[in-house]
C-alpha cells in the first residue's frame, strides 16, 4: 500500500509537471476555430517541406552520438581500468565541456576554424585543405555534430566508466585465467555493459536531437531552429508545436529499436565485493595508449576551445565585469540548480523504480511513456507552462510568482532523464535483495533506505 | 518520510512570494548590460522595487515578446522596454498594450511616438555598415548597402538572420521605401553575391573585426563595441546622399491591465527623460539621443548629424508580418 502510494504520488507528479504542459501545447495545435483539424500537421507529414529539415536534424544526432562514443566509451575503459596517472585530475577536466554551455564551446571552435582562424591557418598551411573548406566545415552540419560531441561525450564515458565499476570482478578474472585481455573485454566485460553504452549514446542521441544553441549559432537548418523560428518570428506557437511532433515520433522509434534489442538481455551485472574492487589492467602497452588518447581528448576537448576563449577576451577586468554583472544571475543558477537537482534526483528515482522494479504488465509502457517526452524542446515545455499555471487565481499566482515555477521548469525537463538514468542503475540490483528485505516484514521505505538506496549509490552520483 | 518533509518545509519557508507592494515589473529586450544601470538609478531615485528580466542573446531579443503574448490573459510585466521599434508596435496590434502618453516625451519629435499613445521611442540605434580598415581603404568603403550586391563585395559581406532583432526591422524598411520588387531584387542579388548570413548582430561584427569578412550591416551599438575594444573597424552610416540610414528607437510600453500601472507610467516617465538618454549616450552602447538638445560624448553622432529614412513604424511592423515567408525562404529555412 505504502508503495503504491508513494509511487502513484510521483507518477502524477510527472504527469502534472511534464505531461500536462505538452499535452496542453499538442492539444491546443490540433484545435482550431473551435474544431478539431490538423492543418499543421499536414505540411509536416503530408508534404516534403520539411523531409529536409527532418534529415538534417537526425544526421546532427546521428554523427553527435557516434563521435561521442568513439570519444566516451574509451575514456570511460580507461578512466576505470588502467593505472592512469591524474586519475581524477583528468575525471574533473572532462567534465567541464558538458558544464559549459554548448553555444559557448561553438563560438571557441568558430573563432579557431573559421578563415582567420589559428587552427584555420594552421591546416591550410600544413596540409592541402584552403581556408575556405575548412571555414564551410565548421559552418555545417558536420561542424555542429563536432562540437556538440565534445559537449556530450562526458555522458558516455560517465555511463561507461561506472558500468565498468559495477561488473562483478569475478567474472573479469575468471575469464582473464583463460584468455587474453582482448578476449576477456569482447567476451565477458563489453556484452556486460553494453546495455549501459546503448542507453548513454540514446540519451546523448535526443539530446543532440532537442539542441537548439549550437545549430542555431551555425545557422543550421534543423527542426529545433524551425521551432524557435515559428515561434519567435511568426509568434505561431501551433506551427511550433506541431514542428516539435517528429521529435516526439523519433524519439518513440529509437525506444521500439531498443526494446528489440534489449529483448532477453540480462542486466544483472551488481554483485560487488566486499572490497569493492574493480579489476584493473596493467599492461604497459594499454597505459601508454590510455595516456595518449586520454591527453589528446584533453587538449582537444577541453584545453583548446578553454584557452581561445581566454585568449580572445582582451584584458582581464573583462571578468571582473561579467563577475559584477551576472553575480545575481550565478547566485540564482545555483540556488535553483541544487533545489531543482535535489528534487530532479528524488523524484526520478521513484520514476526509475516505476518504470523498472515493479513486476507488471505496466512496467515497460511506463518506461517507454516517461522517456517519449524527452525530445520537446524547452521552448515547448516553457509555453505550456506559462499557459497553464500563469492563472489569476491564489494558488497558480503563487506558483507562477515565485521560484517554485522555474524549478518545476527544471524538473519537467529533465524528469525523464532522470528517470531513465536511475532506471539503469535500478536494473543492475536483483529483484531478488529488495524481495528478501520485504520478506522479512519491515515496510517498504525501510528496504529502500537499506537495501536499494545504497546499492544505487553510484546512481545517484553520476545523476547529481 | 521525514526527508520528503523537511525538504518540503525548507522550501515553502525560503520561496520568495510576489508581493504587490511598491513596486513595478519591466520586461526589457534592451542588452542587460546597459538597461541595468538605467533601472538601478530609478529605483533609487523613486524607491520603487523594480523587477526587471531580462531576454538573452540565444533568444534574439524574442522571447520576452513571446512570453508577453503567452500571459495575455493575466499580465505579469507592467512595462516593455523593447530594444528595437517593431514589437512594441505588434504587441499593441495584438491588443497587448495600453495608451499613456507620458509628459516627459512631449520634446521627444513625433515621427518616434505612437499617435494614440501606445508607444513612445527614446535613444535611437543606427544601421550602419561596419567594414575592416585593415583590409578596406577609406576610397573602397561602401557608401551605400546597394554597393554590397556589386562584384567586388562578392562573398565578403555578413548579415543577421534577416527574420530575427533589427536586421528584420531593417529589411521591412527597405521593402517600405523600395516597393517589394525591388527590395525582393536587391535581396536575392545580395545573396547571389554570397553573402554569409549568420545568426546575430555582435556575430556580425566578430567576423569584421576578425576580418573573416571585409564588411557586414549591424547595429551602431555592436559597432561601437568593436571601435571601443580597439578592433580595426569603421562605420559608415549608409545612403546619406540617398533614401538615409534606419533609425531604430528604443520604445516602451505600458502592459494593459497589468497590476502596477501607476508605477508603471512613472517607469516609463523616467525612461524616455533626456536624463536616461544622456546616460545611454555615454554607455559603451552609444544611443544617439533622439532629442536635440541632449549632451552626448565626441564620437557619438547626434541624430540631426544623421539622414534617417523617412518611415513609419507602425508600417515597418505590418510589413514584417508579410514579407516573412520571403524571409523564410530568402534565409533558406
Amino acid at each position: 500500500m505504502q508503495k503504491k502510494l508513494t509511487l502513484g504520488f510521483f507518477f502524477t507528479l510527472f504527469l502534472v509537471t511534464t505531461v500536462l504542459p505538452i499535452v496542453w501545447m499538442f492539444g491546443n495545435s490540433i484545435y482550431e476555430e473551435g474544431r478539431f483539424s490538423f492543418v499543421y500537421y499536414k505540411d509536416i507529414f503530408l508534404t516534403l517541406k520539411y523531409g529536409k529539415v527532418i534529415s538534417n536534424s537526425l544526421i546532427l544526432s546521428s554523427i553527435t552520438t557516434i563521435l561521442s562514443s568513439f570519444i566516451g566509451i574509451p575514456a570511460g575503459f580507461f578512466l576505470s581500468k588502467i593505472n592512469l596517472p591524474l586519475k581524477n585530475f583528468f575525471k574533473i577536466c572532462f567534465f567541464i565541456p558538458l558544464i559549459i554551455p554548448s553555444y559557448i564551446i561553438g563560438i571557441a571552435w568558430v573563432n579557431l576554424l573559421g578563415k582567420t582562424g589559428f587552427l584555420n591557418n594552421v591546416f591550410s598551411q600544413y596540409t592541402m585543405l584552403s581556408p575556405e573548406s575548412v571555414s564551410n566545415f565548421i559552418y555545417s552540419t558536420y561542424g555542429a555534430s563536432f562540437i556538440l560531441s565534445i559537449n556530450l561525450f562526458p555522458v558516455v564515458m560517465l555511463v561507461t566508466e561506472y558500468a565498468l565499476k559495477s561488473i562483478n570482478p569475478r567474472m573479469e578474472e575468471s575469464g582473464l585465467v583463460a584468455g587474453s585481455v582482448f578476449q576477456v573485454f569482447r567476451q565477458i566485460t563489453f556484452p556486460l555493459i553494453a546495455p549501459a553504452i546503448l542507453s548513454s549514446m540514446m540519451i546523448v542521441f535526443v539530446l543532440s536531437l532537442s539542441e537548439f544553441g549550437v545549430p542555431s549559432l551555425l545557422q543550421i537548418n534543423v527542426l529545433t531552429t524551425q521551432i524557435f523560428t515559428q515561434f519567435s518570428a511568426f509568434y505561431n506557437e501551433k506551427t511550433a508545436t506541431a514542428i516539435a511532433f517528429p521529435l516526439i515520433v523519433i524519439t518513440f522509434i529509437l525506444i521500439m529499436l531498443e526494446k528489440i534489442y534489449m529483448r532477453g538481455k540480462s542486466f544483472e551485472i551488481l554483485g560487488r565485493t566486499s572490497s569493492n574492487s574493480t579489476t584493473q589492467y596493467n599492461i604497459t602497452w594499454l597505459n601508454v595508449v590510455g595516456i595518449t588518447f586520454c591527453t589528446l581528448v584533453l587538449i582537444i576537448c577541453v584545453i583548446i576551445p578553454l584557452s581561445t576563449l581566454i585568449f580572445n577576451t582582451k584584458t582581464i577586468s573583462v571578468y571582473y565585469d561579467a563577475l559584477l554583472l551576472a553575480r545575481n544571475g550565478i547566485t540564482n543558477s545555483i540556488l535553483f540548480g541544487s533545489i531543482g537537482a535535489t528534487f530532479l534526483t528524488f523524484i526520478g528515482f521513484f520514476l526509475g523504480y516505476l518504470s523498472e522494479n515493479i513486476r507488471s504488465r505496466w512496467k515497460s509502457s511506463a518506461a517507454i511513456f516517461i522517456w517519449l517526452f524527452f525530445a520537446v524542446p524547452a521552448t515547448v515545455i516553457g509555453v505550456g507552462l506559462i499557459k497553464l499555471c500563469n492563472r489569476p487565481e491564489g494558488i497558480f499566482q503563487f506558483i507562477y510568482g515565485s521560484l517554485w515555477i522555474v524549478i518545476i521548469g527544471y524538473v519537467a525537463r529533465f524528469l525523464p532523464l532522470s528517470s531513465r538514468i536511475m532506471a539503469n542503475y535500478l536494473k543492475q540490483i536483483p529483484h531478488s535483495m529488495e524481495e528478501a528485505g520485504t520478506v522479512t516484514g519491515t515496510s517498504w521505505f525501510r528496504v529502500l533506505g537499506n537495501i536499494l538506496l545504497p546499492l544505487q549509490s553510484y546512481g545517484l552520483i553520476v545523476h547529481g | 518520510m521525514k526527508f520528503i518533509s523537511i525538504i518540503f518545509t525548507a522550501l515553502l519557508l525560503s520561496v520568495k512570494v510576489c508581493s504587490a507592494g511598491n513596486e513595478v515589473v519591466i520586461y526589457s529586450s534592451e542588452d542587460k548590460i546597459f538597461s541595468e544601470p538605467v533601472l538601478q538609478a530609478f529605483e533609487k531615485k523613486t524607491g520603487i522595487k523594480v523587477r526587471a528580466i531580462y531576454d538573452t542573446e540565444e533568444t534574439k531579443s524574442t522571447g520576452l515578446a513571446n512570453r508577453l503574448i503567452a500571459e495575455k490573459d493575466n499580465p505579469q510585466a507592467d512595462v516593455f522596454w523593447s530594444g528595437e521599434p517593431v514589437r512594441p508596435v505588434l504587441l499593441k496590434i495584438k491588443g497587448l498594450t495600453t495608451p499613456y502618453v507620458s509628459s516627459a516625451a512631449a520634446d521627444i519629435p513625433k515621427i518616434y511616438k505612437d499617435t494614440e499613445g501606445h508607444w513612445t521611442g527614446f535613444s535611437a540605434r543606427a544601421r550602419i555598415i561596419l567594414y575592416n580598415s585593415n583590409l578596406v581603404s577609406m576610397d573602397e568603403r561602401p557608401l551605400s548597402i546597394f554597393d554590397l550586391a556589386k562584384p567586388m563585395w562578392r562573398g565578403q559581406v555578413a548579415i543577421a538572420n534577416p527574420l530575427f532583432g533589427t536586421t528584420s526591422v531593417h529589411m521591412a524598411a527597405l521593402f517600405i521605401i523600395l516597393g517589394d520588387e525591388k527590395a525582393k531584387k536587391f535581396m536575392n542579388d545580395l545573396k547571389a553575391n554570397g553573402v554569409k548570413i549568420v545568426s546575430s548582430n555582435s556575430e556580425v561584427r566578430r567576423l569584421v573585426a576578425r576580418g573573416e569578412v571585409k564588411v557586414g550591416i549591424t547595429d551602431t551599438d555592436d559597432a561601437n563595441v568593436a571601435v571601443r575594444e580597439g578592433s580595426a573597424v569603421k562605420i559608415v552610416y549608409p545612403d546619406q546622399s540617398g533614401m538615409g540610414t534606419l533609425i531604430m528607437p528604443n520604445m516602451v510600453c505600458l502592459i494593459k491591465n497589468s497590476t502596477n500601472q501607476e508605477n508603471g507610467k512613472k517607469l516609463i516617465d523616467y525612461l524616455v527623460s533626456s536624463e536616461v538618454e544622456k546616460s545611454l549616450a555615454f554607455a559603451m552602447c552609444a544611443q544617439m539621443p533622439l532629442r536635440y538638445d541632449v549632451r552626448t560624448p565626441a564620437d557619438v553622432l547626434t541624430i540631426a548629424a544623421i539622414k534617417g529614412m523617412d518611415i513609419n513604424y507602425q508600417d515597418v511592423a505590418i510589413k514584417l508580418d508579410k514579407i516573412g515567408e520571403f524571409l523564410k525562404q530568402w534565409a533558406g529555412y
